[in-house]
């Protein structure tokens, strides 16, 4: 079953063309890794995608619905920035979400924080930057959507606490539901992903399955990023 | 929804004014104390009243606080309204947009929300500043009868036009209602067309300049055809006079920024 079906999206501001005919279809339960340099159009491509951006040209579905705030329900998107007011603490969060995502598990979001060592009673205004990261992950995970969109989830983290985000995104995926990943490090999460995208200057420059492409190219991912993305 | 979006966004006003609110009450009490102790120093028992002695040394420091009490009064009057036009400004374009954006309801319930939940908080704030007006007559007039007696009557000759009374509040709260949305309307133009800063506020402000002249145009042009016409603010005041039309258009130009507002967050807004 499809769960995300991307047709010829384009997207240009003013003359510089940020993303140029991307086509990718997501599969229920498939964990998709989005990869490409810093400037590629990775942000671009998922926010058009969440709803956050119109693209130019070009058509998205999720679940056959096109992009709209029903789609919004079936997506939980997690962003490359705060987006948590300072004055939250966990609980008001959780009570937010809870209010407005009909499909947030309180038990699973409970599970995830017990798993990264944080209280309901903490303040976002007190949390590292990588604290922070492993509750907004914490919240985007705890919902079952259909689908998951998670942009640079391992930005800025140290290796430890990467290392628990990354244990927390298989403890939290679902497979009724997928998952969209864009990462610069390719190490770390070239074990999750099921297929690949190498999004170059705003288009698809290879794309595949992750096991065939490793075999047929005889390279990891990380060695494919490098080939691909060699000046 | 809408009622979650309502819970949401009172939440937000009153993480962000409760430790203000808590402050005026403070510097309130505490110039209302030296004020009080001010004038008894001052040789005088009452400033309002039959027994108000006019102090003829005109204590500057007197003056000063009770300049700075007035002071708080309006600003806390006018806190609602700046805090509901920045809060819609960030939530379409600052950190927590995302947050906001990726809510999964139709925008005109998101700026329904925001708009119902400012008039409210407006209506709270209105009141703690009457309420602090009335304070300061009564308590520098040591609560003499003779004011008491004359804020009552005032309260009567208001009441006895309850229907002027409801209409002007109404007509007061559309009004408000519509500049709310017109400011949000231009801030959402702005944004629409660019999120750097200086050049949106720049946008904003030649739109709400162009969006005030067209209305004051329009406002002048319809006067000539009032359908009926009537008078507000009875027993407030001297009365105002309006008419059908008029109404009619506030109205419409409501609808406009309303319906405005929202196609624009849903349909142009990008974050």
């Amino acid at each position: 079953m499809k769960i995300l079906e991307v047709n010829g999206i384009s997207k240009k501001y003013l003359t510089k063309k940020a993303l140029n005919g991307v086509d990718l279809t997501v599969d229920k339960g498939k964990i998709v890794g989005i990869l490409g340099p810093n400037g590629s159009g990775k942000t671009t491509f998922l926010k058009i995608i969440a709803g956050l951006t119109r693209p130019t040209d070009g058509k998205v579905q999720v679940c056959n619905t096109e992009i709209g705030y029903k789609t919004k329900e079936l997506i939980a998107y997690l962003p490359d920035s705060d987006f948590l007011y300072p004055w939250m603490k966990i609980s008001d969060a959780e009570a937010v979400y809870t209010s407005f995502f009909k499909d947030f598990n309180s038990e699973k979001f409970y599970e995830l924080l017990d798993f990264m060592r944080l209280e309901l009673d903490m303040s976002v205004k007190g949390l590292s930057k990588g604290m922070k990261e492993k509750l907004a992950l914490a919240l985007t995970l705890a919902r079952e959507a259909k689908l998951i969109i998670l942009d640079e989830p391992l930005s800025g983290v140290d290796p430890v606490a990467r290392e628990q985000i990354l244990k927390a995104i298989l403890k939290g995926f679902n497979f009724e539901s997928s998952m969209i990943i864009t990462s610069h490090l390719i190490n770390e999460v070239e074990s999750l992903l099921d297929e690949v995208y190498f999004l170059k200057e705003g288009q698809i420059e290879l794309y595949g399955n992750a096991e065939d492409l490793r075999i047929e190219k005889s390279m990891t991912l990380d060695e494919l990023y490098r080939e691909v993305f060699a000046c | 929804m809408l009622i979650n979006l309502l819970k949401y966004e009172f939440m937000k006003k009153w993480k962000s004014m409760k430790y203000i609110l808590l402050g005026y009450a403070l510097i309130e009490v505490i110039l209302l104390v030296t004020n009080r102790v001010l004038l008894s120093r001052n040789g005088n028992e009452m400033l309002f009243g039959d027994g108000a002695i006019t102090s003829e040394k005109g204590e500057f420091l007197f003056l000063i606080c009770i300049m700075f009490y007035f002071l708080f009064i309006v600003l806390i009057s006018i806190y609602p309204f700046f805090e509901g036009v920045t809060r819609y400004e960030k939530d379409l374009s600052g950190k927590q947009a995302p947050l906001e954006l990726m809510i999964p309801a139709p925008s005109w319930k998101k700026v329904l929300s925001k708009l119902i939940s400012t008039i409210v908080v407006t209506i709270g704030c209105a009141i703690i500043s009457l309420a602090s007006v009335m304070m300061f007559i009564l308590v520098m007039s040591n609560f003499d009868k003779v004011v008491l007696t004359q804020i009552s009557n005032w309260l009567k000759t208001i009441l006895d036009y309850p229907f002027s009374l409801l209409f002007t509040i109404i007509f007061v709260i559309l009004s408000y209602a519509a500049f709310y949305l017109l400011i949000n309307f231009c801030t959402a133009v702005a944004k629409a067309i660019t999120h750097k800063n200086k050049l949106s506020t720049l946008i904003s402000i030649i739109t709400f300049g162009v969006l005030v002249a067209i209305m004051t145009y329009l406002s002048i042009a319809i006067e000539n055809y009032p359908i009926v016409t009537f008078t507000f603010f009875k027993g407030l005041a001297t009365g105002m006079a309006s008419s059908l039309s008029s109404i009619i258009l506030d109205i419409v130009i409501l609808s406009f920024f309303f319906a405005g507002t929202s196609y624009i967050m849903e349909k142009r807004i990008e974050y």
